[in-house]
């Protein structure tokens, strides 16, 4: 299957207008981590600037939950181990991109989920001009959300009676639900995750619990090994 | 403060890092299968721990048995294969509701 041709008009469209759909998922879902963080003592500017910067829910709404539990190493470490998949994500990238190492190194930050997946031409390459214009329209969606829900910051009370403290487990849910019928193997890691993170939840911090959660992973190794050496 | 400024800096490079250092050094070369795999395993992994975590809160004390309704009614709607963000919608409204009750 052929994509559009590269840096076309067509593939800047159909990014921008893919990128619109996954705005409003995006802003929906920054309102509710702005309005987080706040609850959860950070302060409001902070929490925007990590929008800016970072951009990837999942990661900011660990950190946040492992820093209101005062471990902000394991918080760290919990957000980098969440967002290695834009390791392998960003080098399958690599022959779509242009110019030298830096220029494709920067190319590589407009790599976030959703424009990863909607880029993909279905033969290994992606359409890059599709891949920027989804991100260029999530990216301020995603901030000025964030703005939103850190200023206005709404009551816990607030939050519960909207049904707004539903967004974070359902969106996890929903992604941990489509990542495992594209991957139905991971079946069971996700099950022993589950188990590790409810047992470990009770006695150690949240950030420490995700990074638990991690080992479950490991076992994907050795059963590659096993595939690998019959 | 100081803490969580650096840890959103920390956080801020180790992202560039990920999403640069792929294109810039990799190219075309793949992980070894092992690695990859494990890679590939971290996000379901992760994802379960975060939706486990969030609904309990440490020690459990964020326990809320009026959210497992939403996040039912979610799943429902994902196995008939509503986009995500109809999902979510789906999980607020029925939140909503049964709070009513």
């Amino acid at each position: 299957m052929q994509g559009t041709p590269d840096g076309s008009s067509e593939g800047w469209r159909g990014g921008l207008r893919i990128g619109i759909g996954l705005a409003i998922g995006a802003f929906a879902l920054a309102v509710s981590f702005g309005a987080f963080a706040v609850t959860n003592g950070w302060p409001a500017w902070l929490a925007i600037v990590m929008s800016a910067v970072t951009f990837s829910g999942s990661a900011q709404f660990a950190l946040v939950t492992a820093a209101s539990g005062g471990s902000i190493v394991a918080g760290i470490g919990a957000a980098a181990l969440i967002n290695a998949r834009f390791i392998p994500m960003g080098a399958a990238s690599a022959r779509s991109l242009h110019g030298g190492p830096l220029q494709r190194a920067l190319e590589g930050q407009a790599v976030v989920d959703g424009s990863w997946v909607a880029a993909q031409n279905g033969d290994g390459t992606l359409d890059r001009a599709k891949l920027f214009g989804a991100t260029l329209v999530q990216w301020p969606a995603w901030i000025i959300g964030t703005a939103i829900g850190a200023l206005f910051a709404p009551s816990t009370d607030f939050m519960r009676q909207f049904g707004l403290d539903v967004i974070f487990p359902a969106f996890f849910l929903v992604l941990l639900l489509d990542a495992l019928r594209s991957q139905p193997r991971f079946v069971p890691i996700a099950l022993i995750a589950t188990v590790i993170a409810g047992a470990s939840v009770l006695v150690v911090p949240g950030g420490v619990a995700l990074l638990l959660c991690g080992l479950a992973a490991l076992l994907a190794a050795f059963r590659t090994a096993r595939r690998l050496d019959p | 403060m100081t803490g969580l400024v650096v840890a959103v800096v920390a956080l801020a490079v180790i992202n560039l890092v990920y999403k640069g250092v792929g294109p810039a050094v990799l190219g075309d070369r793949l992980f070894p299968p092992r690695i990859q795999e494990v890679i590939d395993a971290l996000p379901a992994a992760l994802l379960a721990g975060l939706v486990v975590v969030n609904l309990l809160g440490e020690r459990w004390g964020a326990a809320d048995a009026s959210m497992l309704p939403g996040l039912v009614a979610a799943s429902v709607a994902w196995w008939f294969r509503m986009p995500q963000l109809g999902c979510v919608v789906i999980a607020v409204v029925v939140a909503i509701l049964v709070r009513l009750v």
